[in-house]
């Protein structure tokens, strides 16, 4: 009912934590100051991070409801590891624009602006929140496993809709940094290293909250499973009606 | 450090975030362990 | 029968009791003309200012309005175990989704001929460059009325379908209520060549869902 070894998982969650610490040392105080931005710019190593992470969850939530729908791999793992890793998502989009706009007013001047960039992440953020909500309407788990795979690949193909279509408006966000057309990445030194560092860090935290988070929706599952044949025995038993003789085994899928 | 009220602030703030929701987690897994145990 | 055949038959059904009840007409036509009345008392009518964003005005109100003709769509299908009669009936999964969504594809269209009356004489918008225009409103049309029938069948039967709804369909369109805007501001300013992409954009994203809805429907409404 894990993803990874307990051991492991624990760790893991030292590391992450050991990870963030440095990289909180490099990102305020180890890197330079930026030539235009000056300080603000140590908002990017936080503001990327959680960015790549946020579409990281989303890319794992999509190619688990895709594993899902598909009957020769459907398994409730794939759905569980979809609803965690949405809920990490939801987490770190929101993270992105918030930070986006902290960083963004001392530099542009403005806490938001209209532009393809922020306008696709903040419809990637309601996007998403819907899909928890659905998730959240009680009903049979393979209904709203199915229902909730349907939701989230739509949201999946909807963002680069919405992206390529807002990108026909000027920008004001910033071209990419590393994944230029060239893959000419324009920064270096220190504060090339504290941004691949603040990816790594968020990731290996991203890998332990999915790890607790999967295990989460695992044992609710279970529990609400548990309940429900509670439920239906108390029921059928106050009508004196003979249990059946054989029931099936609730929770067996791990 | 210029723009420090942003800067700390945007640090602090997903320092809080993430550690309000990792605990949050914690919190509930401990609950739903407990309820598996003694089922 | 055929697809077309099955999903005329659906359509038809849908508009015959459209056509007996008049919800539409008599509830949700009226429902968008109260919504452009309220912008004009929220926005200042004397500057020119609504004669601007009439063009975002108005598809918000379609969007508005394609919530309420969703909804309408399958609380139809709620009584007398109608919806168990759908997924017993023996129609193909994409006729059923084909026919409910001309319908409200339908019904739409109503309500924007409405509007757009409603946008000349209370905004004063000059109506012009006719081609992008007419094919962008009908492109963006079907667009929305597949995402919504493919939601609305998503939503179907769970209590909280009304507010949940609105959540779940309105960020997906958005791209429909951009190039729709756009293609109505590049028309009516004159600049017909600037429309002809955010038609293309509305085209593909109509062809697109209404794919997605005929291979989903008949999934989720055996699950509902």
């Amino acid at each position: 009912m894990t993803l990874l070894h307990p051991r492991l998982a624990g760790a893991l969650g030292w590391t992450s934590l050991a990870a963030l610490v440095v990289l909180a040392m490099f990102g305020l105080w180890g890197a330079p100051p930026d030539r235009v931005q000056s300080d603000a710019q140590r908002l990017m190593y936080l503001h990327v991070p959680s960015a790549w992470i946020a579409y990281l969850a989303f890319g794992v939530t999509a190619l688990s409801s895709a594993l899902y729908l598909w009957r020769r791999t459907r398994s409730p793992v794939w759905d569980r590891l979809a609803g965690a890793s949405a809920e990490l998502g939801v987490l770190f989009t929101a993270l992105t624009l918030v930070l986006g706009s902290l960083w963004g007013r001392p530099v542009w001047g403005v806490w938001w602006a209209w532009d393809a960039r922020l306008v696709t992440t903040a419809v990637l953020f309601f996007l998403y929140v819907g899909y928890l909500a659905l998730r959240r309407v009680p009903s049979a788990v393979e209904t709203r496993a199915k229902r909730s795979a349907i939701a989230a690949l739509i949201a999946f193909v909807d963002v680069p809709i919405v992206h390529f279509s807002v990108n026909w408006w000027r920008t004001l966000h910033q071209q990419a940094t590393v994944f230029t057309p060239s893959l000419n990445a324009h920064i270096h030194g220190v504060m090339a290293f504290t941004l691949w560092w603040g990816v790594l860090a968020f990731t290996l935290l991203y890998v332990y909250l999915l790890d607790k988070r999967y295990r989460l929706e695992a044992l609710e599952e279970d529990r609400d499973a548990r309940e429900l044949a509670q439920a239906i025995d108390e029921r059928v038993q106050g009508a004196g009606v003979a249990a059946p003789a054989e029931r099936a085994e609730v929770g067996a899928d791990r | 450090m210029r723009f420090a009220g942003y800067v700390i602030g945007g640090w602090a703030l997903t320092g809080a975030v993430l550690l309000a929701y990792s605990l949050r987690l914690w919190q509930r897994l401990r609950r739903a362990e407990r309820l598996d145990r003694e089922a | 029968m055929s697809l077309l055949q099955e999903a005329a038959l659906v359509a038809g059904k849908d508009l015959r009791i459209e056509a007996r009840s008049r919800v539409t007409a008599q509830q949700i036509l009226p429902f968008g003309l109260i919504v452009l009345l309220l912008f004009a008392f929220a926005l200042d009518p004397d500057r020119g200012v609504l004669t601007r964003v009439a063009p975002g005005l108005f598809w918000v109100t379609v969007l508005l309005g394609t919530l309420l003709a969703v909804g309408r769509a399958f609380s139809i299908e709620s009584e007398n175990g109608a919806l168990d009669g759908l997924r017993l009936s023996g129609l193909d999964g994409g006729a059923l989704f084909l026919g409910k969504a001309a319908a409200v594809a339908v019904e739409l269209l109503a309500l924007e001929a409405l509007l757009a009356a409603g946008v000349v004489v209370l905004f004063n918008v000059g109506l012009a460059g006719l081609a992008p225009l007419l094919l962008g409103t009908l492109a963006a049309t079907v667009g929305l009325a597949a995402t919504g029938t493919l939601y609305g069948v998503l939503a179907a039967g769970l209590r909280v379908r009304e507010t949940l709804l609105p959540v779940l369909l309105l960020p997906v369109v958005a791209p429909v209520l951009l190039g729709a805007t756009r293609t109505w501001e590049a028309s009516i300013n004159g600049v017909s060549g600037d429309a002809w992409p955010w038609v293309a954009l509305l085209g593909i994203f109509a062809v697109l869902f209404t794919g997605i809805g005929m291979l989903a429907f008949g999934p989720l409404l055996e699950e509902s």
